[in-house]
């Protein structure tokens, strides 16, 4: 037996065994974070596989498939484009979000029958059967699925499918069913073919189709190509190769991703916490057995190996367990991931089940050892690094640790400066360079700094509390004798906390500042109509002449391009807006801004366009008119949240004769006061015109309590990681303490003997705890503050959107409340620990 | 007469051990006086430390009574003991037992404070105890930098500090060199004499028991022999 063999079965091996619980709970932790992040990278990765290869076969012969913004592109263009020689076939597809009314996820592609066939023939395998060609798409009911879909649905060729659409039911009658083999089979159980009219008849946008499939004619570059169409579309359409389309769209994912990541590194941090408390635990037991290995000759590197070994032992346990965990966590959670993408970013076929990958399995191996070894040699360097004859002696008063958290924090104050000077120095242009060096450099400073801090704290409300209030002082003194511990369980729980704040400040901030915009731009009672759902203003029929409605609110919306950006272009009747709604100016005279729009001399432009582009009043800018490129002149800055690429706002009659677009999205009424809008909501939707029933109508309360609404879930999510942070908080005070009040079992039972009364050390030990949950929770509060600032920068970047500060009270009460109570429950077990041990058999030891 | 400090009336201490009890302490009677100096000698495992801890209301009697300045302790609750051992019990140990992260100030200072802020006079007692004592120079450093006999003396002035009428000292030269062996076996016979504290010190060295007034021998928990020079009884 090897020598490693021998002292890891009699120390690693028997820590194990005689402490299964300590050793278990840490292992179960890191099998947490590793079951999180196995199942996560799973699901992941079986969505992509789904869409990828249900999309490669549905776009299979396809060259490039074109899009334009929400208006979609029309008949004419397709006419157009077909007459361009570069194009063997032109076809024009609409897209429909639908369900099964057994709640399965469809997405509906309604079809020219022309190219209906060369959807369903092109891919390797796929093939249709039962299906008369020729007449199945002459039927306006019809549609094709997969035979599998039918299967599972008990269905069969001639019968009839429920689907629920946005406009309500429709009954399908099956005239065809697609074959495939193995998992694309799965992956196409989430699509069915419809024909165009039905889908038109859907969507209410006859002529209109999502996105164009395009076959090359032979020899034809694709860089030709995409001229050709710039050419009929216009540049603000996007055109792209299947693999790019399918890519893009499933770029969401990526945020679901990162989320969960984020959440598998937080669960692997709590595990590191546990590993580090069980590693201190062991090593607050063994210091002398390690004072003999050390003065019975093992070097300091076979010592750090034992230690390490128990760590690297317990992480290989977690890991193992956590990958078959999180196997199974994939199974069961697959199908619920799939369906959250697919309400809240892209329609996700059917997943098939599968194995993690090797990949993941190695990757989840890296993080685990990774978190177990740098927990426990964060634990175990101090220990280490003290002489046998050090380790042999029992008391310590943290002296020598003190000194050189003290040495720390004075080489962190001299690098803070030189950095300080440093960054005055910097040459320029590299200001930016030198500004984030500097900010992680003076992080890390702070970081060695703050157990210094900590300390000093300690020690100047000990040296006032000791004559009286002892209590306060022994706790006082047991968390600064561990300023390590202490300053990682204060400062996970502080960010946890911290976390729910700034969650809820910005959240707050934000909630507030759409509602206070909606409130002041929209000048309107009742609201009829959608974004989704464009139409000629007469489709809202009579709306107008309902008696009550004072004047109508015409609102047009659409995505165009602008200085090389997705922005929003709002056209809107601004002599209305003018008297009934509340803008935020930031820039620009109000009277001579509204005169200039109604006038067609300018535009209004929203605040998060203007700083992008770092544009203000008086300057121009061009926007893509069907006449070709046509200026404006900002008039006016205004605060909206409308897009993040930044909005323009135009008054509705020069948008017409700019843009030649006859359609409206909202048809407003302003009521006369006193006039009940539930009434004139009612009244609106009976005067819809026929073919417009699917036209939402709402009152203006409801319209802005439905968009809000979401910021308000975003809001509750807090209080979900409240419950987080208070776990988290729970978890880290509950091994603190215990192993607090463990390693300082002598110390209590002699302050019994002396004559300490039992409320009193209770008393201590709760102090300890309160102490921990106080700075925690004010450590909280003030960095969760501190924290809405980079999240506003963060919003910034990446939307231009800015919101006003918002104390988050309700957030910040919880949080206190949650930090105390948490306390309160964390701190029972070690009292009951104390309270089993006399201090008779404690001094004994 | 000096009036009688500690009680012992028919104590015994049984502990619950393997396939039968262990009797520690078996049926002990004896009384100590105010002003005297008594050693307690036997091998190990005898029931000195056992008996001393009774008398230190560390641990209760299975049987019997202890009873403390007329106070039987097993009638009081552990509020009462804890008050008991911090204003009229001072307790010594061999191996010091002083609180690591307090400064040797602080640790004589502990009973007090555990009892109530401490006042000037505490203060002025405690400057006193220290030079008493030869630890001025030593009043602010931590335990950790001292010497053994350094340490045992301030644990003596620990327990000193409050006054106390009993002093419990177990095994106090046993982790010292002779020279400050003798030197701490002599102060606890001038605090008894000089103070008039009652002193029972638990010991193995022959040259504690050489200046005790009297010197009570235990074996198997039983009281075996009294060498009584002053002011011990036992029936």
């Amino acid at each position: 037996m090897s020598r490693f063999a021998w002292l890891a079965r009699r120390l690693i091996w028997r820590e194990l065994r005689i402490r299964p619980l300590r050793q278990g709970l840490s292992a179960l932790a890191v099998a947490l974070g590793v079951a999180l992040f196995v199942s996560t990278e799973t699901n992941t990765a079986a969505i992509l596989s789904a869409v990828h290869g249900a999309r490669g076969a549905l776009e299979s012969g396809v060259d490039l498939l074109v899009t334009r913004d929400a208006a979609g592109i029309d008949d004419d263009a397709l006419d157009a484009l077909r007459e361009r020689p570069e194009f063997a076939s032109v076809a024009g597809v609409v897209e429909i979000a639908a369900t099964t009314t057994s709640g399965t996820p469809l997405t509906l592609l309604g079809v020219d029958p022309r190219d209906a066939m060369r959807f369903a023939g092109a891919a390797d395998g796929m093939r249709l059967v039962d299906v008369d060609p020729a007449a199945a798409f002459l039927r306006q009911d019809g549609i094709v699925a997969s035979s599998r879909l039918l299967a599972a649905l008990g269905l069969r060729v001639g019968g009839d499918l429920e689907i629920d659409t946005s406009i309500g039911t429709r009954t399908f009658r099956i005239v065809g069913a697609v074959e495939a083999p193995g998992a694309l089979a799965e992956a196409l159980m989430g699509f069915a073919f419809i024909p165009l009219d039905a889908a038109a008849a859907i969507t209410g946008r006859p002529g209109r189709f999502d996105r164009v499939r395009l076959s090359l004619a032979e020899g034809v570059d694709p860089k030709s190509a995409r001229t050709a169409i710039a050419a009929v579309l216009g540049v603000d359409s996007s055109v792209k190769s299947p693999d790019e389309w399918t890519r893009d769209a499933t770029i969401g994912l990526d945020t679901f991703r990162a989320v969960f990541f984020l959440n598998d590194l937080l669960a692997l941090l709590i595990a590191g916490f546990f590993v580090f408390n069980s590693v201190s635990a062991v090593l607050a037991e063994r210091t002398r057995e390690a004072g003999l290995l050390r003065a019975s000759g093992m070097s300091r590197r076979g010592l750090a190996a034992t230690f390490v070994g128990e760590a690297i032992a317990l992480g290989a346990v977690g890991c193992v367990v956590g990958v078959v965990l999180g196997s199974v966590l994939a199974v069961f959670t697959g199908g619920l991931l799939a369906d959250v993408v697919s309400r809240v970013q892209f329609v996700v076929p059917p997943v098939s089940a599968r194995l993690p990958s090797l990949v993941t399995i190695a990757q989840a191996f890296v993080l685990a050892a990774s978190t177990t070894v740098a927990a426990s040699a964060l634990a175990m360097v101090p220990l280490v690094r003290r002489a046998p004859l050090e380790l042999l002696q029992v008391a310590e008063s943290g002296e020598r640790r003190a000194a050189a958290i003290r040495r720390a924090a004075h080489i962190a104050v001299v690098v803070a400066v030189l950095v300080g000077i440093g960054l005055f120095a910097a040459p320029r242009g590299h200001e930016r360079v030198a500004g984030t060096i500097a900010v992680v450099v003076l992080a890390f400073c702070a970081l060695c700094g703050t157990p210094a801090v900590v300390l000093a704290l300690g020690a100047f409300v000990r040296r006032r509390s000791f004559a009286r209030r002892p209590a306060l002082a022994f706790a006082l003194d047991a968390l600064t004798l561990q300023p390590m511990r202490t300053t990682m369980t204060i400062g996970a729980f502080a960010l946890a906390l911290a976390l729910v704040v700034a969650h809820g400040g910005v959240t707050r901030g934000m909630g507030d500042g759409i509602r206070s915009w909606l409130d002041g731009n929209i000048p309107s009672d009742v609201i009829v109509g959608g974004i989704a759902f464009p139409f000629r203003e007469e489709g809202a029929g009579s709306v107008a002449a309902i008696d009550g409605v004072e004047r109508a609110f015409r609102y047009r919306y659409r995505k165009t391009r602008a200085l090389g950006d997705e922005i929003a272009l709002a056209a809107m009747d601004f002599d209305v807006a003018r008297e009934r709604s509340r803008f935020q100016f930031h820039a620009g005279e109000p009277e001579a801004a509204f005169d200039a729009v109604i006038g067609g001399r300018g535009a209004f432009v929203s605040e998060n366009f203007a700083w992008k582009h770092g544009l203000v009043v008086g300057d121009r800018f061009a926007l893509a008119t069907p006449d070709g490129p046509g200026e404006f002149e900002i008039v006016a800055i205004v605060r909206d949240y409308m897009h993040p690429g930044g909005t323009v706002l135009l008054h509705l009659p020069v948008y017409r004769e700019r843009f030649h677009d006859p359609l409206v999205d909202f048809v407003e009424l302003c009521l006369a006061p006193g006039v009940d809008a539930e009434r004139v909501a009612e009244a609106a939707r009976a005067a819809r015109a026929r073919d417009h029933a699917f036209l939402p109508v709402a009152t203006t309360q409801r319209y802005l309590d439905h968009v809000v609404g979401f910021v308000d879930d975003l809001r509750a999510l807090s209080v979900v990681q409240l419950v987080l942070a208070l776990a988290i908080g729970a978890v880290s005070i509950f091994a603190t303490v215990t192993l607090s009040v463990a390693s300082r079992r002598r110390e209590l039972a002699l302050l019994r003997a002396v004559g300490m009364r039992p409320r009193d050390w209770r008393a201590s030990v709760a102090w300890e705890v309160y102490v921990i949950a106080s700075a925690a929770a004010v450590g909280g509060l003030a960095l969760g503050h501190v924290l809405w600032i980079p999240a506003n920068l963060v919003f910034r970047a990446f939307s231009g959107f800015v919101f006003d500060h918002a104390w988050p009270w309700r957030e910040s009460v919880l949080a206190l409340l949650g930090a105390m109570v948490t306390a309160w429950i964390a701190a029972r077990l070690p009292l009951s620990l104390l309270e089993r041990h006399g201090a008779y058999e404690a001094m004994d030891e | 007469m000096p009036p009688v400090v500690l009680q012992l009336r028919g104590v015994s201490r049984v502990f619950a051990g393997g396939s039968e009890p262990i009797v520690a302490v078996d049926g002990i009677d004896a009384e100590f006086l105010a002003g005297t100096f008594t050693a307690i000698l036997g091998r190990s495992g005898s029931g000195k430390s056992t008996l001393l801890h009774l008398c230190a209301s560390l641990d209760r009697p299975s049987s019997g009574a202890v009873i403390v300045d007329g106070i039987d302790l097993a009638t009081q609750d552990d509020d009462a003991l804890a008050r008991l051992r911090r204003t009229a019990i001072g307790l010594v140990f061999q191996f010091f037992n002083l609180m690591p992260q307090l400064s040797i100030e602080e640790n004589a200072l502990l009973p007090i404070v555990l009892e109530r802020a401490p006042t000037g006079a505490d203060l002025a007692r405690l400057a006193a105890l220290i030079e008493r004592l030869g630890l001025s120079s030593r009043r602010t450093h931590r335990p950790e930098r001292l010497s053994g006999g350094e340490r045992q003396r301030a644990a003596l002035a620990r327990a000193l500090m409050p006054s106390p009428r009993l002093l419990l000292a177990d095994e106090p030269t046993g982790a010292l060199d002779s020279t400050n062996a003798t030197a701490i076996a002599r102060w606890l016979r001038d605090l008894a004499h000089d103070d008039g504290v009652c002193v029972l010190a638990v010991t193995h060295d022959e040259r504690v028991a050489a200046l005790a007034d009297s010197v009570l021998r235990l074996d198997d928990g039983r009281i075996v022999g009294i060498e009584s020079r002053r002011g011990t009884t036992a029936p």
